[in-house]
């Protein structure tokens, strides 16, 4: 063995040495395979009526930070009206779904009424300004004619309330089914933290926070490093870091963009909608591991970084949906139930 | 070669160099991991329609069916259909009344108003309004407020959801419609402005009602009694947090003007909820059974579809056969006679020179009639040159009596009966005395 190998195999050079490779070994382990610097992802909502659009990205955001393992918690920023029922509890859902895998806690802004409130019930952990404004639940929708109108003669249907969907009593009692619901998801979800009586949460009154903590429709008073630290808590980590998560999301959603245009065409954006629309709808079904690119595509229509987004964001795609039924005669509405704080009525 | 594989597994060190590593920044960074809280289920399954069911209820009117007209207001832009009021309207043709409308829905200018309303409320024996959005004026209310006091029923309906200004006429009535609606969060049909009511003060109204459901009502303020009350406990008023019974049906300051705040409880299919058919019927008997005090300015139509005319001199036949003519056109059937029929409505028409068959019911209006001619409030009026109109009314018997100095004298007489212009010579409700041409 040459003096050299022994030196370099002699106990105080090849213990260093060796600790250094291991250590570089154990920081490649912990930082890039498993489980790597903690992270707390930040989902900023700003006053947003929840709607198809809005829930979509919501969602996204939502779906995104339960996927990448490195978030452990969630601190989600709202201030919301509300908006529509199905959207409103499908962010409920989303955000239950989320908590039964990391911790979310919720920051209410100025505002979080009726449909954006039942999306709260799906937090572990609420705080609110004492004076935001918080509660507002039940369910606002627009019945039927009180006389109910004829079907023309030239139209064939199968039953009375084929082309209604149901009588304006029904319509009511079914209204009425939908408020019970949502109080029931709030006397569930806050379980003995509920100190108002069922038919006091159904007047629907708007709380201050200070009041809201008090009759237990929210955890404490608190702001978002508040949040920060709780969610940390909760998830039992420290020296974390934090994601923007909707900056996340926008960022893949240009990456997968601008991947999409590489292979598809000469690396030039079509000029027309409906090339982007035909090239999102092809990504769609080469599989999308974050939630299909025409989520991230609304995702970044709200966040309103990129061209793209804001036109996304205008609704000129939904566009494309003006005539789903050439020929088909009558004016198709959607339903029309909300869960929203609408303002004095005037 | 034993120490050299001994130097090698210093090797060994460096997964436990990683290993040391790894735990320590997992110990850096994690002091715990996350316990998802027991993911709670929503009882959707318990949750269920709280709706009142439909009565069973077949209307069966109050009394046998009596002539008469229910005059209903659509003169001042009132805020109902027709078709939103059938289960009403339709009890009303059992008991034999006549619907006529006043007015076409729309907004006539407020002098023409007051005139059709004025001519429609003669005719009328009960007077129907719903939600008017134009105000009654000062003239409009004096009339309808006349027409009470002559014993028309008087329906007034409001609905706190629709517009109206009610009030300009209720008030003549002691009432007022107040500015709010009733609620129930407790107990409710489906919504909580959709209120049970259960309190009822006994009455031919009230009569067969245990429960009723109100759909939007407001609450009425009358110096009146009231009929229907709502539960102290639970039912709110949206504009006072006062706990107090309200009422959304009521008496006015009379007992022929009610007051009813909710028009929706008798849109189908809320009309058949509970007891609610059997109050639509009571308040169809209610306008169907009154006795209005018909006057003389109220000109045909006292007289029923079939009247006795009586000429007391042959020559007066020609004027007769107009006169009938006259009320043909005007909807009453007349016949001439020679013989005074007292089961009959009847017209005399005479001189005054001679006629005895109308001199009993001058003698019992207290008019006299000699060399001149007196009545309660005017007397000593020369013959010459006037006509005298004199409505005698006895239980359900009319008869008009029209007598003149002359032949021209009468003709005229009859002209300005059948014209209308007759209105302007009222000594009182009864009589008129009329210069002649």
């Amino acid at each position: 063995m040459s003096r050299i190998a022994r030196f370099f195999l002699s106990w105080y050079v090849a213990l260093p040495a060796l600790a250094v490779v291991g250590i570089v070994l154990g920081y490649l382990v912990f930082f890039n395979l498993y489980p790597g610097k903690p992270q707390i992802g930040i989902i900023t909502i700003p006053f947003v009526v929840i709607n198809d659009d809005s829930a979509f990205v919501i969602g996204s955001y939502l779906d995104y930070a339960r996927r990448q393992p490195r978030i452990k918690g969630v601190v989600l920023k709202l201030s919301s009206p509300g908006g529509g029922a199905s959207s409103s509890e499908e962010l409920y859902l989303e955000s239950r779904k989320l908590r039964a895998e990391k911790p979310l806690v919720m920051v209410m802004g100025g505002l979080v009424a009726s449909g954006g409130y039942m999306m709260a019930m799906g937090a572990n952990y609420t705080y609110v300004k004492s004076s935001s404004l918080v509660g507002n639940v039940g369910v606002i929708s627009f019945a039927g004619p009180v006389i109910p109108s004829v079907p023309p003669e030239n139209l064939v249907v199968t039953g009375p309330s084929k082309l209604s969907g149901s009588t304006r009593r029904e319509w009511i009692g079914m209204v009425d089914l939908l408020k019970q619901s949502f109080a029931q998801m709030v006397i569930t979800e806050r379980g003995d933290r509920l100190r108002i009586s069922e038919e006091q949460l159904l007047e629907g009154r708007l709380y201050a926070g200070v009041e809201a903590v008090q009759l237990g429709l929210a955890d404490a008073i608190g702001n978002d490093s508040d949040a920060v630290e709780k969610v940390a808590d909760m998830a039992g980590i420290s020296n974390y870091e934090l994601v923007d998560i909707n900056t996340e999301v926008d960022r893949l959603f240009i990456q997968k963009i601008r991947r999409i245009f590489a292979v598809s065409s000469d690396a030039e954006p079509p000029a027309d909608l409906s090339g982007v629309l035909a090239l999102m709808s092809l990504a769609q079904a080469q599989g999308d591991p974050a939630g299909g690119l025409s989520r991230l595509g609304y995702a970044a229509g709200l966040s309103g970084s990129s061209e793209l987004g804001n036109l996304l964001r205008s609704g000129v795609l939904q566009q494309t949906q003006e005539d789903p039924l050439p020929g088909f005669p009558l004016e198709i509405s959607r339903p029309n139930i909300y869960y929203i704080y609408a303002g004095p009525y005037p | 070669m034993q120490v050299r594989i001994r130097k090698l597994g210093l090797f060994v060190l460096v997964p436990v160099f990683a290993l040391g590593f790894f735990i320590g920044a997992v110990l850096f960074f994690y002091r715990g991991g996350y316990e998802p809280p027991p993911q709670v289920q929503i009882a959707f399954d318990e949750i269920q329609r709280n709706s009142a069911s439909p009565g069973s209820f077949v209307d069966r009117p109050a009394r046998p069916p009596r002539d008469g007209v229910l005059l209903v207001d659509a003169a001042h832009r009132n805020s109902f259909r027709p078709a939103e009021v059938v289960s009403f309207l339709n009890r009303i043709g059992p008991r034999g009344y006549e619907i006529k409308y006043l007015g076409d829905f729309g907004s006539g200018d407020a002098s023409s108003r007051t005139a059709q309303l004025e001519e429609g409320l003669r005719g009328a024996d009960s007077f129907l309004v719903i939600l008017p959005r134009d105000s009654y004026s000062s003239q409009e209310a004096s009339l309808v407020e006349k027409f009470a006091d002559k014993g028309g029923e008087v329906l007034l309906i409001g609905d706190p959801t629709r517009r109206h200004d009610i009030n300009s006429l209720a008030g003549r009535f002691g009432l007022d419609f107040q500015p709010d609606y009733l609620y129930n969060i407790h107990e409710n049909d489906l919504n909580f402005k959709n209120i049970y009511v259960r309190d009822f003060q006994p009455d031919q109204l009230t009569q067969g009602l245990k429960e009723i459901v109100l759909y939007t009502a407001g609450s009425v303020k009358s110096t009146g009694p009231g009929l229907a009350f709502t539960d102290n406990a639970n039912t709110r008023s949206s504009i006072t947090d006062q706990i107090e019974q309200f009422q959304p049906l009521v008496w006015g300051n009379r007992n022929n003007v009610l007051a009813l705040y909710d028009l929706t409880f008798m849109i189908p299919p809320q009309d058949s909820i509970l007891d609610n058919g059997q109050l639509i019927s009571n308040l169809a008997d209610f306008l169907t059974t009154g006795t209005r005090d018909f006057e003389l300015s109220d000109f045909p139509n006292y007289l029923d579809g079939e009247v006795d005319i009586l000429v007391e001199q042959p020559s007066l036949f020609s004027l007769a056969v107009d006169l009938k003519n006259n009320l043909s056109g005007a909807g009453v059937g007349a016949t001439l006679r020679g013989v005074e029929d007292i089961a009959r409505d009847t017209i005399i028409l005479g001189l005054y020179a001679d006629s005895p068959r109308a001199a009993r019911y001058l003698a019992e209006s207290g008019i006299q009639l000699g060399e001149d001619l007196s009545t309660p409030f005017t007397s000593n009026i020369e013959l010459e040159g006037t006509a005298l109109i004199l409505l005698g009314r006895n239980q359900d018997r009319d008869a008009l009596v029209i007598l003149a100095d002359s032949t021209d004298s009468l003709k005229d007489a009859v002209k300005q009966l059948t014209s209308g212009d007759f209105r302007t010579g009222l000594v009182d409700d009864f009589v008129g005395v009329y210069k002649t041409e």
